[in-house]
């Protein structure tokens, strides 16, 4: 076999070709195309005077079998991105989608993503790069055909993987196209001319999930499921209660324990590695620890709404913000006003957190590699390599499939254990935290306070809107603390405080406090949407109540005229076809009423509107969710299958925190220590849901993971209030 | 110590304090099982001992010695007619599975309760299923894929009667043939 040669195709490619050497994929017969998941924020950077130039984070690679290999700095959790962003891929390129395989790669081939996989983001801002990046391999190969067929490039097409001229096939295989050539080139400069959306067949398409087959059987690696060679089982001592800190441990009855290999007893920092899991669990109960206890021991009224309502200094004026909200209250005919709770959360991804790690030297310099579940490999990196005392550069994280994400494995501390614990061990160590860690030591959804103002003229409409608004720390938690102030306020507990952006109030506030409370908290789905959206829309059902008008037609007047106004007034209107809103639900039936109640959103171009269909049993005063309808609309769907699936999960997570879910506080800990303490619903409460995914415009604007949380609550609230007329303003929703 | 694992006998090492899923998982590599609680509350770590759905955090692993252990591994193998367990099928025909965690569990036991009910009601199946968390929350899919499940079963066990039936009358047919031949030979 001859040696590859690289093709010089213009100036950029030499670049590209460093590139490739770089990651490891120099000399290997193929088609590259090196492209920027994140240009947009590149773009944004190089306007703000950055340095100029692609730095390739995403590889597209056509083999010369004609698979498609697309490597991606975004993690694969449930959401089923993959799956979709092979659709896109292969719709633009011309192959068939079973030919396209997506690998989240390491972070050495893909240093750069510094914002994980978060925020319901993934298509929106990948579907214009993956476009170009697949338009750019197909005109790659189209302009190698022309030359080797001696044809215009215009009369070539790649269709299901066949090069075409006029239509018709030609006796031209992209392997001996290839011909054992690496062509490389990276996606900038020039637009390349993308395929048009009417010719789409794959996007939009319900395509199967790639990676199902695998789950199914159980064949699917998970970071929990890390398994090295040479690898023992980690474990780390915990503070029993909220606030203490290790003064001293007794380590050794550990160390006396057969089957137990080292135990690390440092300042802070105490764990043990041992030949099994079961023998480490043994051998970190046996150490016996001294402990700093905190000033006063942490209590359950330090987390609920007295401790946190937002007033005092510090509160924040958030945008946006129009006329005299204060002055219109004042002149209103009527002022209403109303506090909402949101209680902390858990995650309860059934997978928990974990890391496995082999620290060693090689050629006299410090490696880690580092094998774990994580939204966001290239934190991770960094927080290991600071464990360590080591250069970022020197560790390389091989990123596994996510057994739930869901905000919490944004951040992962059992990597920096594992790696810690190996270079002490001088083995590859595996630390896979138990339900107990998770419970225990794990952050949280923070609480949210949401006090709203709002004035109604004389003939029910809104004149004046004032909301104040204070959580717990979202994303700032993961900063220092001195920079909380500097920043004044927190991006991911505001998160959905933008209801004027739609609904159309002329004289309007909102302002936003940070609290602190003595468990960690921090990114939980959908981050602030769910406790301000309960507020919010419980708060418009109120008014319309008092107004006397229908919730539906009480939210369709208030909307402006913005484009925004008139999506949420089109989801609206789809929802209330879907649930026959007219009609009157059969109202008692078996000891059970059942009423309905509305919600509605928008979520970063997201809308979405929700009808609940709760039930009440009379003698119990008990509260089910019965079934749910769901329009939504985030632009143009890349597979409807897909979002079904993650407005049903979202659903899911809304009723959970709407009927069941809270945190709390017991002598001086997290109360829960396992699922008998913080169940999850089960399969017999959850409720029959259907789903209208609007295909809509020409790009997907929004994301579908998270905006649907923040109307269930509400949706539940409204529902049990039409039926019982108790407005329930504390989360998890209950029956006096 | 050896076990019975997927219809096979396998080193096991020494069982002595250890627990069934961590064995299964570290010591022989199946770790299509999952650890979700360790408390026996979540389902994960669902696996049959001798058919039964077992949770395998809870059981020590000395205690099955002896009994055939079933995971998620082997579970195609226990079906009638090759290929995917109906409710391996029907799973992937609703593309039930999100971060897919929980799987293993929710169709080791689904599979037994089919086994047990052949036609269950949707108020059987949420029993059945109902101490299985699925913090995805895929139960709304979860639902109609297990009453699928039973619809896949029913088919394949109609289809193998009727390919024995077949058989039957293929023998019968052959051996009049026979008897007519031994008749004209006579």
């Amino acid at each position: 076999m001859s040696a590859p040669k690289t093709r010089t195709r213009k100036r950029l490619t030499r670049r590209g070709a460093l590139m490739l050497g770089g990651i490891g994929l120099a000399g290997v017969a193929g088609l590259y195309v090196g492209f920027d998941v994140l240009r947009r924020n590149a773009l944004d950077n190089l306007s703000a005077g950055g340095a100029p130039g692609l730095s390739p984070n995403a590889w597209l690679q056509l083999t010369p079998e004609g698979r498609v290999r697309l490597l991606m700095p975004k993690a694969e959790m449930g959401q089923g991105v993959h799956t979709a962003t092979a659709q896109i891929v292969a719709e633009e390129l011309g192959l068939p989608l079973a030919q396209v395989e997506v690998v989240l790669g390491d972070t050495d081939v893909l240093p750069v993503d510094s914002f994980g996989t978060a925020g319901s983001t993934t298509i929106s801002s990948l579907y214009p790069e993956l476009r170009r990046a697949a338009a750019t391999a197909r005109r790659m190969v189209l302009a190698e055909a022309a030359t080797r067929l001696n044809a215009p490039a215009t009369e070539l097409d790649l269709i299901d993987g066949r090069i075409l001229r006029n239509g018709a096939p030609v006796d031209l295989s992209i392997t001996e196209l290839l011909d054992g050539r690496q062509i490389v080139e990276l996606a900038e400069g020039e637009e390349p001319p993308t395929r048009s959306r009417d010719a789409y067949t794959l996007i939009g398409a319900s395509a199967p999930r790639l990676d199902l087959p695998d789950k199914i059987v159980g064949a699917a690696r998970y970071g929990y499921d890390a398994r090295i060679d040479g690898m023992k089982i980690g474990k780390v001592l915990r503070p029993p209660r909220l606030g203490a800190t290790l003064r001293s441990a007794d380590v050794d009855p550990a160390v006396e324990l057969t089957g137990v290999i080292t135990v690390v007893n440092e300042e802070g920092f105490v764990g043990v590695v041992a030949e099994t899991q079961e023998i480490a669990n043994r051998a970190i109960n046996l150490i016996r620890a001294e402990w700093n206890e905190p000033p006063a021991p942490a209590t359950q009224s330090q987390i609920e709404p007295e401790a946190l309502r937002p007033n005092g200094l510090g509160g924040d004026l958030i945008g946006p913000t129009a006329g005299d909200a204060e002055g219109a209250l004042r002149r209103a005919a009527r002022v209403l006003e109303a506090e909402y709770f949101t209680p902390a959360a858990d995650h309860a991804a059934l997978e928990p957190q974990n890391g496995t790690a082999h620290v060693r030297q090689v050629d006299g310099a410090w490696r880690a590699d580092v094998w774990a579940s994580t939204q966001n490999p290239n934190g991770l990196k960094s927080s290991v390599a600071r464990a360590l005392g080591l250069d970022a550069g020197a560790v390389v994280v091989h990123p596994q499939y996510l057994g739930g994400g869901f905000g919490l494995k944004a951040i992962n501390e059992a990597a920096a254990e594992a790696a810690r614990l190996s270079r002490a061990a001088g083995v590859p160590v595996r630390v896979n935290w138990d339900r107990e860690e998770e419970f225990q030591h794990g952050f949280k959804r923070p609480p949210t306070v949401n006090v709203l103002k709002a004035g109604l003229s004389a003939d029910g409409a809104i004149t004046g809107w004032a909301h104040d608004q204070a959580s717990g720390l979202v994303i700032t938690a993961f900063f220092p603390a001195f920079v909380r102030p500097i920043i004044g306020r927190d991006f991911g507990a505001t998160r959905g405080l933008n209801p004027m952006t739609y609904y159309a109030v002329a004289d309007h506030r909102t302002r936003a406090w940070m609290r602190e409370t003595p468990m960690r908290t921090g990114s939980w789905r959908g981050l602030g949407l769910l406790p301000n959206i309960f507020a919010i829309e419980s708060f418009i059902d109120e008014l319309a109540h008092a107004a006397g008008d229908d919730p539906l037609a009480f939210r369709l007047r208030h909307l402006g005229n913005t484009r925004l106004a008139k999506r949420v007034s089109g989801v609206l209107e789809s929802v209330a076809e879907m649930s026959e809103w007219s009609l009157q639900p059969s109202p008692v039936a078996d000891g059970w009423a059942r009423g309905r109640g509305l919600a509605c959103c928008d979520d970063g171009g997201t809308v979405v509107a929700q009808v609940a269909e709760v039930a009440v049993e009379r003698a119990s005063g008990r509260i089910r969710v019965e079934r749910v309808h769901c329009a939504i609309d985030a632009g143009l769907v890349i597979n409807p299958d897909i979002v079904t699936a993650q407005v049903e999960s979202a659903v899911m997570w809304g009723v959970g925190s709407a009927l069941i879910e809270e945190t709390q506080i017991a002598n001086g800990a997290l109360r829960a220590v396992n699922f008998n303490a913080y169940p999850l619903l089960r399969i017999s409460q959850a409720p029959r849901i259907t789903v209208l995914p609007i295909n809509s415009g020409d790009e997907p604007v929004g994301g579908m993971g998270e905006p649907v949380i923040g109307v269930v609550p509400a949706a539940v609230g409204n529902a049990v209030f039409a039926l019982t007329g108790q407005r329930l303003r504390l989360l998890p929703l209950t029956l006096a | 110590m050896q076990l019975n694992v997927n219809d096979t006998v396998v080193e096991a090492g020494d069982l002595e304090g250890r627990l069934l899923v961590y064995v299964l998982r570290d010591k022989l590599g199946l770790t299509g099982t999952r650890f979700g609680c360790g408390a026996g509350h979540c389902g994960s770590c669902t696996v049959w001992v001798d058919g039964v759905p077992t949770r395998s955090c809870q059981k020590p692993a000395a205690g099955v010695v002896g009994q055939a252990i079933t995971t998620i591994e082997g579970l195609a193998a226990t079906a009638d007619g090759g290929g995917l367990h109906p409710v391996q099928q029907a799973f992937l025909e609703l593309q039930v599975p999100q971060c897919g965690w929980c799987m293993s569990g929710q169709m080791m036991t689904a599979a037994a309760f089919l086994r047990d009910n052949p036609e269950p009601a949707r108020a059987e199946v949420e029993a059945a299923l109902d101490q299985n968390y699925c913090r995805c929350g895929t139960y709304h899919r979860l639902r109609q894929a297990v009453l699928r499940a039973a619809e896949i079963q029913r088919g394949r066990a109609a289809e193998i009667q009727r390919g024995r039936a077949a058989e039957i009358q293929r023998g019968r047919a052959a051996e009049i043939q026979r008897g007519r031949a031994a008749e004209v030979a006579a």
